[in-house]
């Protein structure tokens, strides 16, 4: 089953200097096929050039498009219904659990860096750490 | 609430908890360091570099691991 990228996959792919970027690269290189939605994209450009690391945006740009442009990669658009939503209690987990329905509604896997997020119930068998 | 007192509250934090207490503080060491006068490695930003032919980002120096709880700050930022 193939995977969609949340945006911590997508940072240790673009960033050489994360700490599972060498993993996170074998890890994709090994994949037929991936995905990454509008939401991981959203994430990864923000994160790159906030602050903390100061990329350009042209940098984050070239970045992200040689994780993007590959030819096993596939964009799906962030077409799922909020209301598929399930009840939450945190508004932090909003946004995680949108994309955990993305994949779901595209047959795919979330593969996420994000261990408690793996363990949340509503992400059972959908969300996983591949690395 | 005092610094001490804040460093006293600490202690009955999760694991969890002081993860994203120790991103949050990164985050804001860097934002208050920016504006005082930066090293000349601290003034430049992340950059590009190639690897295996592909061009992949390189953090600058002192910028803080990027872990799930850094990302989760940053954009809990984000509009």
């Amino acid at each position: 089953m193939s995977h969609l990228l949340d945006v911590n996959l997508l940072l240790a792919c673009g960033w050489s200097s994360h700490a599972r970027h060498p993993e996170a690269r074998s890890w994709l290189e090994s994949q037929a096929s991936f995905t990454t939605s509008p939401l991981s994209e959203l994430g990864f450009m923000p994160v790159s050039m906030s602050p903390a690391y100061r990329a350009s945006f042209a940098d984050a740009l070239v970045a992200l498009r040689n994780i993007t442009s590959r030819s096993q990669a596939r964009v799906v658009a962030a077409d799922v219904p909020v209301a598929r939503i399930p009840v939450l209690t945190a508004y932090a987990d909003v946004t995680d659990a949108y994309h955990v329905e993305l994949a779901r509604a595209h047959g795919l896997k979330l593969a996420t860096l994000d261990d408690v997020l793996c363990r949340k119930p509503w992400a059972a068998g959908i969300a996983e750490n591949p690395l | 609430m005092s610094a001490q007192e804040i460093i006293a509250e600490l202690t009955k934090l999760s694991r969890r908890e002081l993860e994203q207490v120790d991103a949050t503080l990164h985050l804001l060491l860097r934002a208050n360091g920016a504006s005082t006068t930066p090293s000349a490695g601290e003034a430049r930003g992340a950059g590009l570099i190639e690897q295996g032919g592909r061009k992949v980002l390189v953090a600058p120096p002192g910028a803080p691991p990027m872990t799930v709880e850094t990302v989760k700050s940053i954009l809990a930022d984000f509009p």
